[in-house]
C-alpha cells in the first residue's frame, strides 16, 4: 500500500476503488458478525445482532420489510467506507473520525464506486477533511460521509 | 460554508463552471445571515434562499425576505404548495418544485397520482444532484408536458456534491434580484456540472 503524505496532498484530490458486494460476500460478513441469523437480535451471548428477519439475505426477507431486493448490512457499508479512508491514507495515516449518513438501501451485486474526494487541508495539524461517498450504477449515492484523517509529514 | 466555497474554486481549477449558488437550508431562513465577505474572498457568489416542505413536496423558495416567513410557518411540512408558490411572487421571490422526479417528496408522483393542478407553478427542478437517473428522468417529463422551465440543483448535503447539478441562465446572476428576473423569464435550463467545461454562466444551489 503506498504511504500517502500531507504535504502531496490537495483540495480536489480524488480516489476510488470499485466493489460489487455479492450476496456470498454478504453471507460471509453475516458470518462473521451473528447479523441476520433468525433470532439473533436476542442472542444467547446477550449481544444485540442484526434483524433477523431475511432482509441481508433473501429476497423473500427483504420483501417482508418492503424492500425491492437484499440488502447489505449498514455496518457492510460502513466497513467499506472505513476501508477505503484506511487505503487512502496508507499505513501511517491515523483516521480520527468517520462519519456517514444512510441515505439509500445498498443491494447485493450493485457495482459501486467508492470515492474519496480532498474538501480541506490543515496544515498546523497535518490533517485532512474528506467527503467520502459510494456511488452505484444508477447514479444514486446511498451512503455518504466525511471522515478527518492526519498524515505523516514528509522528513 | 468556507469548506463549500474551497470545493469550488477546485473544481473550477480543473475546468468546470460553476459561478455561485444558492444556499437553501430545509424548512428555516434567517435573513441575518450574511455570508458576502467569506464570498468575496473566494470570489464565489451566494445567495440564499429556502426548502420548504409542502402538501406535494419539496419547494424551493428564492428572493424571500422576512415577509415571507412571517406568512408562513417554514417548520410546519405539509403548507398549502398553491399558497407557497403564490406567496413567493407575492412577496418578490420565486418558487421552484424541488427534486421533482423523487417519490413523495417531489412534485411528480402528486400530479400523477392525485391530478394536482399546476396553475401556479412555473418551474420544477429537473436534475438534482441527489435523485437517481429514473427520477431526474421522470421531473423532465413532467416539465416537458406542462411547458415548466427546468433549474438544476446539487441538493448538496455534504462539499463534494455542490455544483453537481446546475442551472444555466442567460445573462449574469450576482444578486438574488436577478437571481429571481432570470427564474421569471423562464430562460434557464439544468446542467450537469460535466456540461459546463466552457459553457455558459451556470449557478447551482446548496440544500442543507
Amino acid at each position: 500500500m503506498e504511504q500517502r503524505y500531507f504535504e502531496a496532498v490537495d483540495i480536489g484530490d480524488e480516489y476510488e476503488q470499485e466493489r460489487t458486494p455479492t450476496s456470498e460476500d454478504v453471507q460471509t460478513f453475516l458470518s462473521l458478525t451473528g447479523l441476520g441469523r433468525p433470532g439473533s437480535e436476542a442472542r444467547s451471548d446477550g449481544r444485540r445482532g442484526g434483524p433477523g428477519d431475511g432482509r441481508f439475505e433473501s429476497a423473500e426477507g427483504a420483501a417482508s420489510v418492503g424492500l425491492a431486493a437484499p440488502i447489505l448490512p449498514g455496518n457492510m457499508s460502513f466497513a467499506m467506507m472505513s476501508r477505503l479512508v484506511t487505503d487512502w491514507a496508507g499505513v501511517g495515516g491515523h483516521m480520527l473520525s468517520l462519519d456517514v449518513s444512510f441515505r439509500r438501501p445498498v443491494h447485493h451485486n450493485d457495482v459501486l464506486t467508492l470515492q474519496v474526494l480532498v474538501t480541506d487541508t490543515v496544515d498546523d495539524d497535518a490533517q485532512v477533511k474528506l467527503d467520502i461517498y459510494m456511488e452505484n450504477e444508477r447514479g444514486e449515492r446511498p451512503v455518504q460521509g466525511t471522515a478527518l484523517v492526519e498524515l505523516p509529514r514528509r522528513e | 460554508m468556507e469548506g463549500y466555497l474551497k470545493w469550488i474554486v477546485a473544481r473550477r481549477k480543473k475546468g468546470f463552471r460553476i459561478d455561485g449558488f444558492v444556499l437553501t437550508e430545509h424548512r428555516q431562513f434567517d435573513p441575518a445571515v450574511d455570508y458576502s465577505d467569506l464570498a468575496e474572498q473566494y470570489g464565489v457568489t451566494v445567495l440564499r434562499g429556502a426548502e420548504v416542505e409542502t402538501d406535494v413536496g419539496h419547494v424551493l423558495v428564492y428572493g424571500i425576505d422576512e415577509r415571507f416567513a412571517k406568512e408562513f410557518d417554514l417548520s410546519n411540512i405539509a403548507l398549502p404548495y398553491e399558497d407557497v408558490f403564490s406567496g413567493a411572487r407575492e412577496f418578490g421571490g420565486y418558487a421552484v418544485g424541488a427534486h421533482a422526479g423523487r417519490p413523495r417528496i417531489g412534485l411528480a408522483e402528486h400530479v400523477a397520482e392525485r391530478g394536482v393542478s399546476l396553475e401556479q407553478v412555473g418551474a420544477v427542478e429537473q436534475l438534482n444532484g441527489g435523485s437517481n437517473d429514473d427520477e431526474n428522468g421522470r421531473a423532465l417529463k413532467l416539465a416537458e408536458a406542462h411547458g415548466l422551465a427546468c433549474v438544476g440543483g446539487s441538493d448538496a448535503h455534504f462539499v463534494n456534491a455542490i455544483g453537481r447539478c446546475l442551472t444555466a441562465f442567460q445573462r449574469p446572476v450576482t444578486s438574488v434580484e436577478a437571481l429571481v428576473e432570470e427564474l421569471r423569464s423562464g430562460e434557464i435550463h439544468a446542467v450537469r456540472v460535466e456540461e459546463t467545461v466552457e459553457a455558459g454562466s451556470a449557478a447551482v444551489r446548496e440544500g442543507s
